[in-house]
């Protein structure tokens, strides 16, 4: 490889890492956690549970019910059985049936008790558990969350790549050169390199599949082509469970037996258990009873099979055997295995645990080897403090996740009967310790003591964990032990040994290894910063700026200054909002009827404000650019450029689209867009 | 040890180019040539299910192509010629579409 291509894989390798690394750290230690979600829900609730076998459920009255509270006539249920756990997951579609109450239109999801057959909603039913599967793919940032996390999936593959192609050549060498006791930056580089090339079957599976689970519409976009625009037809293909048939009539039978069915269901095959139960149009003249299943982990790794019933006639319409493997059905399956352990028991989840805690090891070495490297005397100061306020600031978010999830835990625990909307509870405290935490270490400035303090705190919390649990709930770990409650018994094992270790390294880790670090042997003094910054400056002025800088500018009979650059822009972008409209009235000559649906003769108030947003705040920003040439000011112009900007070529795009046929209009889109992305890196250059 | 800058490129513009080059037109070239073989190839849903995990394989391999170009619109230039002619393969076999 030439010089060249290693300096720019090196450098791509290392940009798009940190970029998305405190991103990958926050997935894979929320994910780690999310392997034991159900037991977490467990633990949480602490109390026995049956490990009732699924098919041995008593759907009917369940049904029955439900129906009495729901209205189900006309809708399409899903039923999801989980695992051991004393609940099932119940959701409902809108009834199909024109006849149907107000009420019976709401969908909805809870879970159902199968003793007790309460139902609680999702708010009240919430977990640690799901909070972290959640927050391992952003799903609390509304919409964005899950595509965010996609691209950083992405990202990470790209990283992983382009990290091979670097290390290629050092990758055996440095599996045996591994000597903690020279430079940290060394202990840093040798492990990142030795535990990423470890894990790295393991990673590159999880940006593969996550990618996939979070950006499945990129996949579908294509696919959507090949079946020419037809959703049904491609779903049918990919996701045939996913289809619901119209509603006929109600039937006048009486309701046939799921009990019946699924005990049925769970025969046919050895070794089967029920994951997944739906009844499609219930109560209507052709519904429907389907039942998926798998077979048992050890006996095949994928083993999905599934069967499609008529309930009054009892005709078998369609089955899958779970013995016979199918490409097109099983492939997305193998995904899903893959990406959640689910293929080998405990044991496999615990490695895949184990994994997925060295990738973030190898996420935070990537960092420290990132700022320790740019921590020289010969870099200029003001670099350097932007290296290492990224190095605090990532420290604080990534570490502070062990005893910020530890003490959750030790808050579910604490108040699990006494908020009833667990959901906001969790997220309030979660987010906002975590919030605290992070702005304390942030102001610290002092990795070493970032990382004590976080062990040491995880450590103490994670003790805590079963102690609490004992004390609350009586679930002591002999006792859950005796009673064969391996749910409840694991999350407390899982955390003993999570706190010995971070005890552990946190007292392997000693003042002396802080010693080699680059910022020891090269500090920044942060008491007498203003000192420092004002002497570097004086520095820089003392050396000679090149001469002929300004007047080149002045010889140059192209310029234009840059505000009266942004005058025009924002000229230029009103004015074409002006002309869009009018462009926009053009079809009524042609082919639109003068007066819209429901129009009134009176301009609706949202028409002004919408003007104003997109001709109006043009011309004003153009105004004031004119007289106003504060920070402040720059800024909000900056950020309205690119809120402007990203509708303009969103817009365009629209048009482009859907009125393929105005031409004009089309072409006034494309100008100002083209003036928005001009506008908005004029504005960033100004702002500088 | 962080890479040597005399190789990098300094210009945003270039660096926008490789970085759309890679993101945008990666994605439409993996994205037609999942278009296409499909169309070509027999077994096509097996095909069309394969993509689920050589999509992103593909448009990673294509994310990393434009850094190797010293001048990043030259990149774009390659990746436009490239979706024309996999846009033209995916015309002409779309007239067989198995799907529909």
């Amino acid at each position: 490889m030439s010089n060249r291509n290693y300096n720019v894989f090196f450098n791509i390798h290392t940009v798009s890492g940190i970029v998305i690394s405190a991103a990958l750290y926050i997935i894979f230690f929320a994910g780690a956690f999310s392997l034991f979600k159900e037991e977490i829900g467990i633990w949480q609730e602490g109390k026995a549970i049956s490990h009732t076998e699924r098919k041995n459920i008593d759907y009917d009255r369940i049904l029955k019910n439900i129906d009495e509270k729901h209205e189900l006539t006309g809708r399409d249920l899903q039923i999801n059985f989980g695992k051991n756990n004393d609940k099932i997951y119940v959701r409902l579609d809108a009834s199909k049936d024109s006849l149907a109450s107000e009420k019976a239109k709401l969908r909805d999801y809870f879970s159902v008790d199968i003793n007790s057959e309460k139902t609680k909603s999702y708010a009240e039913n919430y977990s640690l558990g799901e909070f972290l599967y959640r927050l391992h793919f952003f799903a609390q940032l509304p919409y964005i969350g899950i595509y965010l996390a996609g691209f950083v999936s992405l990202f990470f593959l790209f990283a992983i790549v382009t990290g091979v192609i670097v290390h290629w050549k050092k990758i055996i060498s440095n599996f045996y050169s591994f000597n903690p006791k020279i430079a940290l930056k060394r202990v840093w580089t040798d492990a990142h390199t030795a535990l990423g090339i470890i894990g790295l079957p393991f990673q590159f599976m999880f940006a593969v599949t996550g990618a996939y689970f979070c950006l499945s519409l990129l996949v579908l976009l294509p696919a959507n082509f090949l079946y020419n625009g037809d959703q049904n037809k491609l779903m049918e293909d990919l996701r045939p469970i996913s289809i619901s048939s119209d509603w006929i009539e109600k039937s006048n039978d009486a309701m046939p037996s799921f009990n019946q069915f699924a005990k049925q269901t769970a025969k046919r095959w050895d070794d089967f258990h029920l994951t997944r139960g739906f009844i499609k149009n219930y109560r209507g003249t052709n519904m429907k009873f389907v039942i998926n299943g798998e077979l048992k982990e050890s006996k095949r790794f994928i083993g999905v099979g599934s069967i499609s019933y008529d309930p009054y006639s009892g005709n078998i319409e369609t089955k899958k055997d779970p013995n016979k493997l199918s490409y097109l059905e099983d492939s997305q399956f193998v995904l899903g295995r893959l990406h959640f352990g689910e293929s080998g028991g405990i044991s496999m989840k615990i490695i895949y645990f184990i994994l997925a805690l060295i990738t973030c090891f190898v996420i935070i070495t990537g960092v420290l080897i990132y700022i320790e490297a740019r921590n020289k005397k010969s870099v200029t100061l003001k670099q350097r403090l932007y290296t290492a306020k990224v190095g605090h600031i990532y420290m604080a978010i990534c570490l502070s996740m062990l005893p910020v999830t530890a003490l959750s835990f030790l808050f579910v625990k604490l108040t699990n009967t006494y908020f009833n909307d667990k959901l906001t509870a969790i997220y309030s405290f979660y987010f906002i310790v975590w919030l605290l935490i992070i702005l304390f270490f942030r102001f610290k400035r002092y990795n070493y003591y970032i990382n004590k303090v976080s062990l040491l705190f995880g450590a103490i919390f994670g003790f805590l964990i079963p102690i609490i649990n004992g004390i609350i709930s009586g679930n002591w770990i002999w006792k859950t032990y005796t009673q064969g409650q391996f749910d409840i018994l694991l999350i407390d094992v899982l955390w003993i040994v999570i706190a010995t270790f971070s005890l552990l390294f946190y007292l392997k880790i000693k003042p002396k290894v802080k010693e080699k670090s680059a910022f020891t042997k090269n500090p920044i003094d942060y008491k007498n910063i203003e000192a420092l910054k004002l002497d570097e400056a004086n520095k820089l002025q003392a050396t000679p700026k090149e001469p002929n800088s300004i007047t080149t500018k002045q010889t140059d009979k192209n310029h234009i200054e840059m505000r009266t650059k942004i005058i025009i822009l924002w000229l230029f972008l009103g004015l074409g909002w002006i002309v869009h409209h009018i462009y926009g009235l053009f079809n009524i000559y042609y082919n639109e009827t003068l007066i819209m649906d429901g129009a009134t003769g009176e301009a609706p108030l949202i028409h002004h404000i919408y003007r104003i947003l997109f001709e109006g705040l043009c011309l004003l920003f153009a105004l004031l650019t004119i007289e106003v040439s504060k920070q402040w000011f720059k800024w909000t112009a900056f950020i309205w450029a690119i809120i402007a900007g990203l509708y303009n070529v969103y817009h365009f795009v629209e048009a482009l689209l859907f009125e393929s046929s105005n031409i004009s209009e089309i072409f006034m889109l494309l100008l100002v867009s083209l003036a928005s992305i001009f506008l908005v890196r004029n504005l960033f250059l100004w702002k500088k | 040890m962080p890479a040597n800058k005399k190789y990098l490129t300094k210009s945003p513009w270039q660096q926008f180019a490789k970085i759309s080059a890679g993101i945008l037109g990666g994605y439409l070239i993996s994205a037609l040539i999942h278009m296409c073989l499909p169309l070509w190839l027999p077994n096509p849903k097996e095909i069309l299910i394969t993509s689920i995990f050589t999509l992103f394989i593909v448009w990673c391999a294509l994310l990393i192509v434009p850094f190797l170009f010293k001048n990043g619109w030259k990149a774009w230039l390659l990746y436009l010629v490239i979706i024309a002619i996999l846009y033209g393969i995916y015309i002409i076999g779309n007239q067989k579409n198995p799907f529909i």
